[in-house]
């Protein structure tokens, strides 16, 4: 499995890679990690006639803290950095537990957080992480800079509302709320594999115990990550109970999901509805034992 | 290139444009490649009447996804496939025959239009009186199953790279057979056998696949002879699962007839064999699998009946236990299903069955086309009680019982295995000593891991005096002629004891030409790690490269070659424990224990044998619970890359205690027995078992994945599930 043959560019600046884009645009394909690009131009699956190598592009990478306390995370910055970092780990500590569970340190070693969202495999955990916190991504062309919510940035299998033109600049997460708790978990047939099933889970606990805000993301139902919008409205307001999160667990059972080689609808199904179970129990008991530090 | 579909009538191939295109050489079809034979089939059976032999590139018929149509010689691989792309073929897909139940019922029509029915053969093996025993069995019990183990896998795929020489030709080759992969080559291209030299480097693993003379090896070859031009070919990994022969399903239909105690009676074993498209191997795997049906038991009454049958996949061959582990995991079934049925501990009816050491030798009865099948030595029961006791067995059990109180799905399993090599004919060594007062040890055998530079070299510098690393091995060696390969554990034993025997030899000629130098009697000479001390302690030691000059100079001995020849049945045996839990939702295991006794006669080396046990345990378990080459309706290969096809990491994988018992084999004067395999041997049906036991409902079918785990228990028991407890979570 070889490549079919392609034209190299390489980017020194945002600005050159944009200006490559400008140039090739649908003909073009960005390199960053590499870590899926790579397997798809083997398999001649991916047949780009110029690959713009943005790896030099070193002030693509960066983790930063805004004085509102959101994050903000370079595309080009390693998925292994995401992982080890301190910022992330204090204000958006379920991303970096989400960088954790992407394949083998030496694939996070290498491949990119804006690579995983731009590529948008839908088994992925960031995609999963962006939506689920509701991040935002900022992505630049020759027109402009454009802020897209994570929510908003996912079309499909493999498929973004990112034009030809246009390359992701940076992510932005909002720093976790106090008394919150959040919980991401996942089944995968192997140590390292993609996720059959995963679920993220932000839960925020008021005074008297009720939930004041909730964010529950699941992978593995839909062709890109999903936010499960009425469960969510439904325990908001609701006090946390195992009672609550088992009726949530019965709506992710009733939610439709897709079939691979991975798992079946019906074993991707009960894997969903457990891990959201699961997830909002152990969101809960960190929001609460979060909230009575107050 | 390679046919995309897996069974289909080509009706024209038109090549003129990739001829055309940049940095191609040639491309080779059928009608150019200049051969009117097709590839060899290695082994006969008196079973296989319809013989069908792999096609080295295919004209007419494609009968599976993946079997080679074309060549390209290209500059490079870049542009070789850049030139595959313009290649256009003309298929008439046809419909495929995928399943082996019905490539056997012939409804779906037949891979071999020669033929009326899918049938290759059958053949039978039995012993005693199966009608009369089973109308005396006071128990009997009857159980289908199935097991399809994958592909080997080997972490370094095939390669082959050739170049020509003005009378010949100079391979070198991935293969594990290499005298009879380089006479074949020299038959097929007309060249006399010193025309054609092979070497066989360091190779990253084999496990079986790299035993056959592929079409690629003759092609790379023959190309490199008709072009004049060295030509190099390397399998990537998505080639691999397309051109490198796995194993395929065995289905078995099983009757038991039993005494109320547990003790079998007659076992009957009806097998539906799936040998893909071809049959380059013969009958190899299924007729293992007879040999090894009846395992550490002693069974008055057996009856092996097996049916193989052609199906429009690719071609098997042997992988790492060839047909072993399938009989095992058929004689461990009937065990475990006999338990259910008698309501006995497992580990009990097994120990009343297994053959007494007292008994051995024991002549099973069976007559096989290796002759009859005597089991040489081994205390069976020993080992399946040290299994027991260092896996706590009986602590299990009573946890198990508690565990399931609360919820946990627990289960112990076990098996018994016997693993018999195949020895026959025979193996050489020839060890030489060298100007600079080394040794050079050469066998005919080539190594893919297993450690053989390791243990000859030992085997040597032991048998010489000197130490190991006065001693170097070289495999594949062209210079021995009486020498098969490495397959069927059968290494250590045939080559380790030529070693010896040649090792032995020398240092001998060398004391005698040391005593002839000295003057003196031969008795009072002996060799010292620097060389020879001809009299007494105290004498100057003459050394090893003063006495090759010396040896020179009287025109005497420097080398020795030993045959070491045999068809005995070296037969291992062993015992595995497996304590796993099962997470209810997912169905996914993790081991709790893994326990293994093991007896392969004499211990050589600790460490080699015991990388083999767990390498084999690795690839058993992954292939219980992960691997599955998994095929659609029309015979796509769905699962062929590492992200589908399921190979374990560490964490996938038990950590084994591994326990030795020595029985020495009688038959070679090392008293060791065949290693390479144990490990796999008895892992399915171990696994198996333990899952069975902890979700308590027969389990019929390996891979038995984690989907299929959980879709037993909820079949069962749909109830309310625990919490997930291995769930990757924060």
């Amino acid at each position: 499995m070889k490549p079919a043959a392609f034209s190299y560019a390489r980017a020194t600046t945002v600005d050159e890679a944009i200006r490559f884009l400008a140039m090739h645009g649908d003909e073009s394909r960005l390199l960053a990690g590499g870590q899926s690009l790579i397997p798809l131009l083997n398999f001649r699956l991916a047949r780009p006639s110029v690959l713009i190598d943005i790896n030099p592009a070193s002030s693509l990478a960066f983790i930063r803290q805004r004085t509102d306390g959101t994050i903000e995370i370079g595309a080009l910055t390693r998925q292994r950095d995401v992982e080890r970092s301190a910022l992330v780990s204090r204000a958006c500590p379920l991303l970096a537990a989400a960088a954790g569970h992407i394949g083998h340190p030496q694939i996070r070693n290498r491949g990119t957080v804006g690579g995983s969202l731009a590529h948008a495999d839908p088994a992925a955990e960031l995609p999963l992480a962006l939506v689920a916190l509701n991040g935002e991504v900022v992505a630049r062309s020759g027109k402009g800079t454009r802020i897209i919510a994570g929510s908003d940035f996912f079309l499909g299998l493999w498929e973004t509302v990112l034009g030809p033109d246009e390359l992701v600049e940076l992510i932005r997460f909002p720093a976790l709320l106090p008394g919150s708790g959040w919980s991401f978990a996942e089944v995968t047939h192997r140590s390292g594999d993609f996720a059959i099933v995963a679920a993220a889970v932000v839960l925020t606990v008021g005074a008297a115990g009720q939930i004041t805000s909730c964010s529950v993301a699941l992978s593995g139902a839909d062709s890109r990550p999903v936010r499960l919008g009425d469960l969510e409205s439904n325990l908001i307001g609701s006090v946390c109970s195992e009672d609550a999160f088992a009726r949530a667990g019965e709506v992710a059972e009733a939610l439709p999901f897709r079939a691979d080689i991975r798992g079946s609808e019906s074993y991707r199904r009960r894997i969903a509805a457990q891990l959201i179970r699961d997830g909002l129990v152990r969101a809960s008991q960190m929001a609460l034992r979060a909230g009575s530090r107050r | 290139m390679r046919s995309p579909f897996a069974c289909a009538r080509i009706k024209s191939i038109d090549v003129s444009a990739a001829e055309d295109m940049p940095g191609v050489a040639a491309v080779v079809t059928s009608a150019t490649l200049g051969f009117d034979r097709s590839l060899p089939v290695m082994r006969d059976h008196a079973g296989l009447k319809n013989p069908a032999s792999p096609q080295i590139l295919a004209g007419t018929m494609v009968r599976y996804s993946g079997e080679p149509v074309a060549m390209v010689l290209a500059e490079n691989r870049y542009l070789a496939e850049d030139a595959l792309e313009v290649i256009v073929v003309d298929y008439e897909e046809l419909p495929a025959v995928i399943d082996a139940s019905s490539a056997e019922a012939g409804a779906a029509g037949t891979v071999h239009e020669w033929m009326t029915d899918n049938l290759a053969g059958s053949f039978t093996q039995r012993t005693g009186n199966l009608d009369v025993a089973f109308a005396a069995a006071p128990r009997l019990v009857t159980f289908s199953c199935s097991i399809e183990r994958g592909s080997a896998q080997a972490l370094e795929a095939r390669g082959i790279a050739a170049v020509p020489e003005a009378d010949g030709v100079r391979v070198w080759a991935s293969t594990q057979r290499p005298r009879g992969i380089r006479i074949l080559l020299a038959d097929y291209l007309s060249l006399p056998l010193d025309a054609v030299h092979l070497h066989v480097p360091d190779i990253g693993g084999s496990f079986g696949s790299k035993a056959y003379l592929y079409a690629e090896d003759l092609l790379i070859t023959m190309a490199a002879v008709r072009y004049q031009r060295p030509v190099r070919w390397t399998e990537d990994r998505a080639e691999n699962f397309l051109a490198t022969y796995p194993e395929h399903v065995q289905v078995f239909e099983v009757e038991v007839g039993a005494e109320p105690d547990g003790r079998l009676i007659a076992l009957r074993v009806r097998l539906l064999h799936d040998l893909g498209a071809y049959s380059p191997y013969g009958f190899a795997v299924c007729q293992n699998t007879a040999d090894h049906v009846v395992g550490p038991y002693g069974i008055p009454n057996v009856e092996f009946s097996c049916r193989a049958v052609y199906t429009n996949k690719i071609p098997s061959a042997p992988y790492r236990g060839a047909g072993r582990p399938q009989g095992v995991f058929v004689i461990e079934r009937a065990m475990d299903a006999l338990a259910r049925a008698l309501g006995m501990d497992p580990a009990e009816v097994r120990r009343r069955n297994l053959i007494a050491p007292d008994a051995m030798p024991h002549d099973t009865g069976l007559d096989t086309p290796a002759g009859r099948l005597v089991y040489d030595s081994g205390d069976y029961r020993q080992c399946l009680d040290i299994a027991l006791r260092e896996s706590d067995y009986d602590g299990w059990r009573a946890r198990q019982r508690e565990l399931r109180a609360g919820g946990k799905l627990v289960g112990v399993g076990l098996a018994n295995y016997i693993e018999c090599s195949i020895t026959r004919p025979h193996e050489a060594a020839r060890v030489a000593l060298r100007p600079d007062g080394t040794f050079r040890v050469g066998v005919g055998v080539s190594a893919q891991g297993q450690g053989h530079e390791t243990v000859f070299a030992q085997l040597a510098a032991d048998a010489l005096g000197v130490p190991t690393t006065a001693v170097m091995v070289a495999g594949a060696a062209e210079e021995i002629v009486d020498t098969v390969g490495t397959y069927a554990s059968r290494s250590t034993i045939m080559a380790g004891n030529a070693v010896v025997g040649a090792a032995t030899a020398l240092r001998g000629s060398l004391e005698a030409t040391a005593a002839s130098i000295a003057g003196i009697d031969p008795r009072y000479v002996f060799a010292v790690a620097d060389g020879i001390v001809p009299g007494d302690v105290g004498t100057d030691v003459l050394r090893w490269r003063d006495l090759y000059s010396a040896a020179v100079e009287l025109g005497l001995a420097l080398e020795a070659e030993h045959v070491f020849r045999s068809g005995a049945w070296h037969v291992s045996n062993g015992a595995h424990v497996a304590v796993v839990e099962i997470e209810p939702v997912t169905g996914q295991v993790r081991f709790l224990r893994y326990v293994v006794a093991h007896d392969a006669g004499r211990v050589l080396n600790q460490q080699i044998v015991e990388g083999q046990v767990l390498g084999g345990i690795a690839q058993g378990v992954a292939g219980t619970l992960l691997e599955e080459l998994a095929y659609d309706e029309s015979g796509q290969l769905l699962t062929g890359n590492f992200m589908d096809y399921l190979l374990p990491t560490s964490a996938e994988v038990p950590e084994v205690a591994i326990y030795h018992l020595e029985t020495p084999s009688p038959h070679n004067p090392l008293g060791v027995k065949g290693a390479g395999e144990g490990g796999i041997l008895p892992t399915y049906a171990a696994v198996l078992s333990a899952v069975e036991d902890a979700i308590g409902t027969p389990l019929s079918r390996v891979p038995m994945t984690a989907a299929r785990i959980a879709s037993a228990i909820r079949r069962m028991a749909p109830t309310q599930v625990p919490a997930l407890e291995n769930a990757g979570s924060q």
